[in-house]
Parts: structure tokens; sequence; C-alpha cells
């Protein structure tokens, strides 16, 4: 049920203090406010949209059930890509060891045997919806920000995508600032040397 | 924060390409319903105007306004108490010679009473029991054979339930 209160030039701070007291338009000005960086965030760093809208959504389910919990020295951008950061770390190692085990069977010594038994993922036509999200990840630029290390691309998309200051990408990321700093600079030359490799 | 390289360049001055990239990077939206899939989810803390009301009394409590009331209500509490004392005082002796009475007769009486009510309840029971069942012989078999059926019949509705072979098929 929408609550007809236009909140669109109120700041983060007070759109959560409204939350805090119940205010469902407050709740839903929060996802409108959210969705498309968090959704875009998620979706490059796990490159597959049924799977990014599973984990936006626990995000944001995980965020606003826990709103009475925010501090306000801290901003709510940073706490929500850190929720939403982690989620996707978290689901990326999880895949990372489900890709170990599908790497041929138990009992496979040899390359050829591990061929033999390996799954065969996205054998067969591929499905509109897959076409589409290629489309939509293939650009050379996607593609390479794909090849990046976790890490640096949360930095990079932070940075470049979604516009956020080092000091905030910091507290997003738990890291040092420096750390941070590198992590851009050595993710931009590997963009460069994707995208100068691409062109050939 | 100035966006520098480490050797001190802008991005936009070393890396014009990259940087030009980056910036056509759109925006990914999730899908039409995904704001009432999410509210779906939610809990909200208290309706806003029950939040209000418990602000409200927070600061009544606060402000020290509610002391009056409180100790208005604590002196309504304790008149009741006082009329009570006061009439065991007067009532003393009276009072004294009753409890006396009820320790001495009503208890003991009451219980009496309560043993011998028991113990016909119990003769009558025993009673059909003995009409009902001529022998403890009888009795005993009834119940070895009551056992035994029910044991089969519990058996025989585990073998319908998990047919032989049903495991070994399933996952």
């Amino acid at each position: 049920m929408h609550t007809p209160l236009d909140l669109t030039g109120v700041t983060d701070q007070e759109v959560v203090e409204r939350a805090g007291t119940g205010s469902e338009a407050a709740y839903r000005e929060l996802v409108r406010r959210y969705q498309r960086p968090v959704f875009s965030l998620i979706y490059r760093m796990v490159r597959d949209r049924e799977l990014a809208e599973d984990l936006t959504q626990e995000t944001f389910v995980k965020v606003l059930n826990a709103i009475d919990r925010y501090r306000p020295e801290y901003k709510f951008s940073s706490w929500i890509f850190k929720i939403a950061n982690n989620a996707s770390i978290d689901h990326l190692r999880r895949r990372e060891l489900d890709t170990l085990s599908l790497d041929g069977g138990p009992d496979a010594m040899t390359p050829d045997r591990v061929q033999a038994t390996s799954l065969q993922l996205g054998d067969g036509a591929e499905s509109q919806l897959e076409e589409l999200e290629a489309r939509e990840l293939g650009t050379q630029i996607e593609r390479a920000i794909g090849a990046l290390r976790p890490e640096y691309r949360s930095c990079i998309i932070m940075r470049h995508v979604e516009g956020r200051a080092y000091d905030e990408i910091a507290d997003v990321l738990d890291l040092p600032l420096g750390t941070v700093k590198t992590y851009i600079h050595r993710a931009r030359a590997e963009l460069r040397e994707s995208l100068g490799s691409l062109r050939g | 924060m100035e966006d520098h390289f480490l050797n001190g360049s802008t991005p936009a001055e070393e890396d014009p390409a990259v940087h030009r990239a980056l910036a056509t990077l759109p925006a990914f939206a999730p899908g039409p319903v995904f704001e009432d899939r999410v509210m779906s989810r939610v809990w909200r803390p208290l309706p806003a105007r029950l939040r209000e009301l418990v602000l409200a009394w927070r600061d009544y409590v606060d402000s020290g306004r509610v002391y009056g009331p409180l100790g208005a209500l604590a002196v309504g509490a304790l008149i009741p108490l006082g009329v009570a004392i006061g009439l065991v005082a007067t009532f003393s002796t009276q009072i004294g010679s009753f409890l006396a009475w009820l320790v001495g007769v009503g208890v003991p009486f009451a219980w009496a009473m309560a043993r011998a009510d028991i113990a016909e309840v119990v003769s009558t029971v025993n009673a059909y029991i003995a009409a009902l069942f001529p022998s403890g012989t009888a009795l005993m078999v009834a119940t070895i054979g009551s056992v035994l059926v029910l044991s089969g019949c519990t058996l025989g509705l585990y073998r319908t339930m998990n047919p032989r072979g049903a495991m070994r098929h399933s996952r």
C-alpha cells in the first residue's frame, strides 16, 4: 500500500529516521533510491540476473529489518553497499567451492578422465534470457571488468560506476584507504591492458 | 578526494580509453515488482501512530510529570490495605477464636469426611472390576491379547505405508 508522501528531496538520514518510526513510505523510498545501484553492483559481481535479483532482495530485507540498529554517524549508502558486497563475495566464494567439485569425478587421475567425467555446463542453446544477459554484460568493458579479481571489481564498480569516494569504498570493503587506491590503480591497469588487447 | 593515479596524473590524462569506457556503463534495474517483493518480507517496527504514543509516554515519564498520578495511584492502593489492618486489629479476639476452632475441629472434621468419601469410591470401583472380570487369570489373558493385537495392527500399518523396496528407489 503506497502512502502519498513525497520524500524525494529528503536526505537519506531523514528517510531512515522516518523508516524507524514504521513509515512504509520511507521504506519504499529507500528501496527506490538504492535498488538500481545495489542491483548493478551485485549483477556485475555475480554476472547472473536472477541470482543478482535474489541477492539484492536479501540485501534489502537484511538492511530494512535492521533499520532500528542503523547508526546515523555512518552513511546509509556505505552500510547497504557493504552488505551487498559481502553477499556477492560470499556467493562467489561458495560458487568457487562448487566449481571445484564439478571439475571431474573424484577418481579422475588423468586429464582425459577429468574431461570425461566433468559436468558440461551451458551446453545446448542458450535461452533468450541468457542471450540478453550475455548481450548486456557482453561489451568489451563489461567483459574486462568480469575478468578482474572480485576485490578489484568491487572497487572499480563503486568508484567509476557508482561514483563513490575512496574513503567510502574503504569503509564498505573494510580496507585501508591506501589498499583501495592500489586496487583501483591495478584494476585500471588491467582494464587498460584488456581493452588494448581486445582492440588488437 | 581527488581521483589521481599513483604517479600523480589523472585517469582521464593517462587512461582516456578506460575512462571513456567506464563512463558508458549503464545502471541495471531489477524486475518491476522488486519493491513489492522486498516490502512483503520486511517487518516494520511499529505503526507510526503507536510509535508516537510510545514516544509521548517516554517523554511524559522523562519529564517527571508522571510521578504525581503514580503517587495518587499508590495512595489509592494503600487505603484498602489500611482498612484491612484496622479490621483485624479491632476484631483480633474473635478472629483468634475462629482460627483456634478451625485448627482444632473444622479441619480434622473435613479431612475425616474426605477420607470416607475416597474410601467409598475406591470400594465401588473394585466391586465393578470384580463383576466384569471374574478371575485375575482372565484379566491377564485379555491384557496380553490386547497387546498382541495392537502390535500386529501397528506392524501391518507400517508395512502398508512403507512397501518393500520403496526406500531403494527414492533418493
